[in-house]
């Protein structure tokens, strides 16, 4: 299964956008940022599956939530998403 | 013992508060280092901690900073706001926990409104202070010393419309009274979580309108390939592990005082208890803007008052309560104060018996 993953500055921030996507009854995790994408050293990230990706990234715009950036993980690779998603 | 010593730390605590701290102890890792299970419980203390207070106090919870106390909060505010040698408003019934610190910086300290319960005067003052454009102000919402509640909304209204960063110290205040970092727009509020928020000591809270400089610098869990603290709140100030069973107690003391929300009027009702009994004059009453704190100035020497009411059961805070400003402005530098604070457990009869103890005292000194 495919997977995106939204990383954050701080693990508070994190924990706050966790809370809007759970109140969406969206099924999301909050990590450790794996090392293949800790490019600052240490943070947290939040997993959602792909489908829900595009919900997810809504949310957090309707809700002012910042993250700092976006992957999707394919077969173990992990790639950085820079335009919208769908 | 009747316990009169609330503005100083509240001793009684709901039974919550050392249950939750107990659980953190067993039960919470060390938050945001870690994805297992105690770190994940103690990050969601902390969240919870934030969020409660900034249902409470009208402020984003990424923007609650957990502090070791309000002396703590008051430091890392007046650190990020004041420069050595610039110029700085002052009420005139500030704690040593503003004042050391701005006399530490080399501040140029102006006293405004010296009088006490005369919210019109402490107004005009600060309004003319304001005028001569200082760098920064510091405002405490209620006198630690006397209770007197100080009109801090029109102040920070003031502050605003003059451009000058607001600092509110409400160490007094936090549990009973109405604060708002968003409807003052402040740049910081301070306060103590072992007060009237009735959590453990060692803990505090500090809502930064701002973005704070840190004070003390070190691991925060993120960022960590970078050698200076993060710029984003609240790991900015918030390096080391937390004090998590004092956040815990916190949450519950938070908790305690959402649901009572007539704590005020309690406290008030208790110094009103104590003054029908007393049945003398008292001049530090003061009329409606007087919080749940008291002070006598009797014949004697305050401090051998306040031993002879422990020696009866009774805490009292005696001396200066390490506000001379504040003394200095009522005149009592000399002779201090005997001061009473009830809390959300005191009861009328504890206040009567404080009464009628604190009057035989009087009368044997007078004996003597």
């Amino acid at each position: 299964m495919d997977y995106y993953f939204f990383s954050f500055r701080s693990i508070t921030r994190a924990q706050l956008a966790l809370r809007y996507l759970q109140a969406a009854d969206m099924r999301a995790a909050l990590l450790r940022t794996p090392k293949a994408l800790a490019t600052e050293g240490c943070g947290y990230v939040i997993r959602v599956r792909a489908a829900d990706a595009a919900a997810a990234d809504q949310l957090f715009s309707e809700n002012q939530v910042r993250y700092q950036r976006r992957f999707i993980q394919r077969g173990g690779r992990y790639q950085e998403v820079l335009h919208g998603l769908s | 013992m009747v316990y009169l010593d609330a503005a100083a730390t509240t001793l009684r605590k709901p039974d919550a508060v050392a249950a939750a701290m107990g659980r953190a102890l067993r039960q919470c890792g060390n938050p945001g280092r870690s994805g297992h299970a105690a770190a994940q419980a103690a990050d969601a203390v902390l969240l919870q901690c934030r969020q409660l207070a900034g249902a409470m106090f009208d402020a984003p919870p990424e923007q609650v900073v957990l502090t070791m106390n309000a002396t703590h909060g008051l430091n890392l505010a007046i650190r990020s706001l004041v420069r050595p040698g610039q110029r700085v408003v002052v009420s005139g019934f500030e704690h040593n926990a503003v004042m050391r610190p701005l006399y530490a910086l080399g501040a140029r300290v102006t006293v405004a409104g010296r009088r006490l319960f005369n919210p019109a005067d402490t107004l005009a003052s600060w309004e003319q202070a304001l005028h001569a454009r200082p760098d920064a102000a510091v405002c405490t919402h209620v006198s630690n010393v006397f209770g007197y509640v100080l009109p801090v909304g029109e102040i920070a209204a003031l502050c605003q419309t003059y451009r000058v960063p607001l600092v509110v110290d409400a160490s007094q205040s936090a549990g009973t009274l109405p604060v708002s970092l968003r409807a003052w727009g402040c740049a910081y509020i301070a306060m103590p979580g072992h007060k009237g928020l009735y959590g453990p000591q060692g803990t505090g809270l500090l809502l930064c309108g701002q973005t704070p400089e840190p004070l003390l610098c070190g691991g925060t869990g993120s960022q960590s390939r970078s050698f200076v603290m993060p710029d984003e709140l609240p790991d900015r100030v918030e390096a080391g592990t937390p004090n998590l069973p004092g956040a815990a107690g916190l949450c519950e003391g938070l908790r305690f005082v959402a649901a009572h929300p007539d704590l005020l009027a309690h406290e008030r009702r208790m110094l009103q208890c104590f003054r029908r009994r007393w049945g003398r004059a008292m001049r530090f009453w003061g009329s409606g803007n007087q919080a749940g704190v008291l002070s006598l100035q009797l014949p004697g020497d305050c401090e051998a008052i306040a031993q002879a009411l422990a020696e009866a059961g009774i805490a009292v805070r005696a001396g200066l309560h390490c506000a001379p400003l504040a003394h200095e402005s009522a005149g009592t530098l000399d002779t201090g104060t005997v001061r009473l604070s009830p809390d959300a457990f005191s009861t009328c009869e504890e206040m009567e018996y404080t009464a009628d103890t604190l009057a035989r005292i009087m009368n044997n000194l007078s004996n003597l």
